[in-house]
């Protein structure tokens, strides 16, 4: 009251004094005025960001004689709820990598690639050998040309500029920065 | 008859090297003048450079000296000429002792309990990582800007200088004392620096070039913590570079930089013996039509989650989550049992609890 009447008077009296705005909605009355209903007790709300990777080690990574290894042992997810989250990539384990590829076949690819390389093509040999286009590509040394192909001199400077704005921000990303 | 060993021209390693060698060869300082009866009989070897150290008396004059002295709450123990002694590193020029041995000592202290510190809290830091972090907690540039922080100051007056401002002889015992009187006499020029012959060598060998004051400085902070064990013992000594070298915040987080991580990570989980293939996943997106889409992904391997990230692609969202899950395995710190820091193998009743890093990951 005090307050309000000191307020009223030390303002000019050409300006209205309107502490909330005059409309038809009620802030205290309104039935659209929902309070949060806290829960009892103690609960966990974790944050809703990516935790900082020298706070929290995934349990994982924790070693054999790591107490909080003991706090939590379930899982994080079960394998049906991994079924809702779609593979970017995926990398085989040790033990299930193919290794089979000999160094004569390898030395065949890199043969015909360089006879005829417009009738082999890179999908029509890995067709042939039975291997994947990645593979092939390590092979015959398509990504190398690729890259020793496109001259940074051919480049216009708006292009030379997006490679390097795109070269900063993946530099940003492997630093884990933002 | 020691102006005239000052005017002597001292070792310095020539330019034109023939070959590098990478370990620390002791030899010995021929400018000490040191003899010996036998090679091998090291009790024998005596220095016969005239020197003498500073009387407490002396000392305790020197206000600078007082001042740092109780700034650095240092023990009444500690007398004020071994931290005079620790300030200076002229070998010749008014034949006191300089803090050559010092400095050896407090070097080796502070390496051990940098290394100890650092190798029991991160076991699993890679080696570069590694000596960028005991760089920074005890590298040159960080001990000079401490030294600085003390409130160390240079004895750059020459003692024309000083006499013509009937300036206390005494004060120059509490300041940093490496400029030989000769250069003082130079003329200087601010904003240029000249370099000496040492620098211009170091500068060739390692293409890295550490200022002679900055040098000094870091000289300083070591002969300090050197006197300190020699007065009042190792406890006090660790507690000293804990306060004011492990106390200093190390941005691990900030000094990595990765170049292949989804290799990386593969190579990790492989040497950890991990028989779940790694997936990378897509947990959210806020929709690939959206003006700005955001995708968060995940790095999983098996059931467990290893990492996360979010990116404004899906190969942003994806390096990011495997950088996430690297740096969460490298940046591991143990606990003890209690939940408490791990004990170091220099505190009491020490226990191994932590791990012993499996080394690095070869990519």
């Amino acid at each position: 009251m005090l307050r309000n009447f000191i307020r009223r008077s030390s303002t000019s009296a050409s300006i209205p004094f309107e502490p909330v705005p005059i409309n038809r909605y009620n802030q205290v009355r309104s039935q659209f005025n929902f309070k949060p209903k806290k829960t009892q007790g103690l609960i966990h709300n974790p944050a809703s960001a990516i935790h900082r990777p020298s706070i929290k080690t995934p349990r994982a990574f924790l070693p054999e004689s790591d107490p909080r290894r003991k706090l939590n042992t379930g899982p994080v997810f079960t394998k049906e709820q991994l079924q809702d989250y779609p593979i970017i990539t995926a990398y085989k384990p040790q033990n299930e990598r193919d290794y089979s590829v000999t160094p004569e076949i390898a030395r065949k690819i890199i043969e015909l690639r360089n006879e005829d390389p417009k009738t082999w093509t890179v999908t029509k040999l890995s067709k042939e050998f039975g291997l994947s286009i990645q593979k092939v590509n390590v092979f015959t040394g398509i990504l190398d040309e690729h890259l020793k192909t496109k001259e940074v001199s051919e480049l216009t400077d708006r292009q030379k500029k997006r490679i390097n704005e795109k070269k900063k921000r993946v530099e940003l990303w492997l630093r884990n920065e933002f | 008859m020691l102006r005239s060993i000052a005017r002597l021209q001292r070792p310095v390693l020539k330019a034109c090297r023939v070959s590098v060698r990478g370990y620390q060869v002791a030899r010995l300082d021929s400018s000490l003048k040191t003899k010996y009866d036998s090679l091998t009989d090291y009790a024998s070897y005596r220095n016969n450079i005239f020197t003498h150290r500073l009387p407490e008396s002396t000392a305790s004059q020197s206000p600078p000296l007082v001042a740092l002295h109780s700034r650095l709450n240092l023990p009444s123990s500690y007398t004020l000429s071994t931290l005079s002694q620790a300030l200076n590193l002229n070998k010749f020029d008014d034949g006191l002792a300089n803090n050559f041995g010092l400095n050896t000592l407090g070097k080796n202290l502070l390496s051990y309990y940098v290394a100890e510190h650092l190798l029991v809290k991160y076991p699993r830091l890679p080696m570069p990582i590694h000596n960028g972090a005991v760089d920074s907690l005890m590298g040159v540039e960080t001990l000079y800007e401490i030294g600085k922080s003390w409130g160390i100051d240079v004895d750059q007056s020459s003692k024309l200088e000083k006499y013509l401002s009937q300036e206390s002889e005494f004060l120059k015992y509490g300041k940093l004392r490496f400029v030989s009187e000769e250069s003082k006499n130079d003329v200087k020029e601010p904003g240029v620096y000249e370099l000496s012959e040492d620098e211009v060598s170091s500068l060739k060998r390692n293409n890295s070039f550490v200022a002679k004051e900055i040098e000094a400085y870091a000289s300083a902070v070591r002969s300090i913590i050197g006197g300190l064990y020699t007065h009042a013992g190792e406890e006090a000594t660790k507690a000293f570079i804990e306060d004011h070298i492990l106390s200093r915040k190390l941005p691990l987080e900030q000094m990595f930089q990765f170049s292949q991580p989804t290799r990386e990570l593969i190579r990790l989980c492989d040497k950890l013996n991990f028989t779940e293939p790694v997936e990378i996943r897509l947990i959210a997106e806020t929709g690939r039509l959206s003006a700005h889409p955001i995708y968060v992904a995940g790095a999983f391997c098996g059931v467990e989650k290893l990492g996360e990230g979010v990116g404004s692609s899906l190969s942003e969202a994806k390096t990011r989550s495997v950088v996430n899950a690297l740096m969460s395995y490298y940046l591991y710190s143990p606990i003890s049992a209690d939940g408490t820091d791990v004990k170091l193998p220099s505190d009491k009743n020490y226990k191994f609890e932590g791990i012993i890093g499996i080394g690095d990951v070869a990519i």
